[in-house]
């Protein structure tokens, strides 16, 4: 799942945290290394669909919360997920 | 590298940087820049104009570069030079002209008289050391054109143009006087070896402008390449414009 989008909201599902937390996180918890490019476009995208929000007073290092849309979201998206994984694993087992 | 990185955040729409631009910086204080980092920005950046960006903005930009691109990559293509001769012909049953004419072009144009022309000229170094003689003829023989030339209102004239295609103009040139004169001297030996078949369909050449020596290269040609990149970059404006549409509708339908 290399999805940024998917990979900020379980980041921040995690607890509160700014642009390079986010990066450390994801990379210890996925294995992926999003680029700032790719990290910020992510997170400009969820601002704007109201998943996640700037928390705290603005500030250079800028923490963002998941809101109660976004972790709606990330639940659905991720038993989306678990269905296909478990019909991929179930299908692997009888072949 | 940082510096580098800070500089590219300059490509995004200044609305986007007055939000974002300051915690962004702090970011590329804080990671350890990669190469690959440089292209994410730039991208990022790319992607953030688009979004900012009308329909009509991103198809003209992708059109522009498109061009841009195409132009570019003309830079980088070998040139080659077409060097051309005016002949005259006559025959006397003109539907026949061009069957006639094609069959003194295969006698004259035969892999003996090529082989020998590209031995004396040197012609196709690289490729004569990798390929054998009966395919380098063959590649010789698609740059030699024999093309009538049309009359105004559409028909064909009693003229054609015998033309040969090479990176060299000075060698195009040589080559296509030799191949004329194979051409005229095949036409009199058929005149001559097989006196019925030429009595009854004589066919006269007579040159009339002979090789000249091409002062611009017949490839590549800018213009066309500016065109075709225009239409393609024009083209993926219009994808790019479509997925764009269809990706935002996609995410308003799972929001």
């Amino acid at each position: 799942m290399t999805d940024p989008t998917l990979l900020v909201l379980s980041s921040l599902a995690g607890g509160d945290k700014h642009g390079y937390a986010m990066m450390e996180d994801i990379e210890r918890f996925a294995g992926v290394r999003l680029g700032p490019g790719t990290l910020y476009g992510a997170i400009t995208r969820l601002e704007k669909l109201g998943w996640i929000a700037p928390v705290g007073p603005m500030e250079r290092r800028q923490p963002y919360t998941i809101t109660g849309a976004g972790r709606e979201h990330l639940e659905e998206q991720l038993a989306n997920l678990g269905r296909i994984v478990r019909a991929g694993q179930r299908r692997l087992e009888s072949t | 590298m940082k510096r580098l990185l800070k500089l590219l955040t300059r490509l995004y729409p200044s609305s986007w940087r007055e939000r974002y631009g300051e915690e962004y910086e702090a970011l590329l204080e804080d990671v350890t820049p990669r190469a690959r980092d440089l292209f994410d920005v730039f991208w990022g950046a790319g992607k953030m104009q688009m979004t900012t960006w009308s329909l009509a903005r991103i198809v003209l930009a992708c059109s522009l570069s498109g061009a841009f691109a195409a132009v570019a990559i003309s830079f980088a293509q070998p040139k080659t030079y077409m060097s051309q001769t005016l002949i005259m012909m006559d025959h006397a049953d003109r539907r026949s002209i061009d069957n006639e004419l094609q069959r003194r072009a295969e006698d004259a144009f035969a892999e003996p008289f090529l082989a020998d022309l590209i031995q004396r000229e040197n012609l196709y170094p690289s490729e004569r050391a990798r390929m054998a003689q009966s395919d380098v003829v063959n590649l010789m023989r698609r740059d030699i054109w024999l093309r009538r030339l049309q009359k105004s209102d559409g028909g064909f004239a009693s003229a054609f143009v015998a033309q040969f295609i090479y990176p060299d103009p000075r060698v195009a040139q040589r080559v296509d006087r030799e191949l004329v004169s194979e051409l005229i001297a095949a036409n009199l030996r058929t005149a001559i070896n097989d006196p019925t078949r030429a009595s009854r369909s004589p066919l006269t050449l007579a040159v009339w402008d002979p090789a000249d020596l091409p002062q611009k290269p017949h490839f590549p040609n800018r213009a066309e390449f500016g065109a075709s990149g225009l239409i393609a970059g024009l083209l993926g404006g219009l994808i790019v414009v479509a997925l764009a549409g269809w990706r935002r509708n996609l995410t308003v339908a799972n929001g």
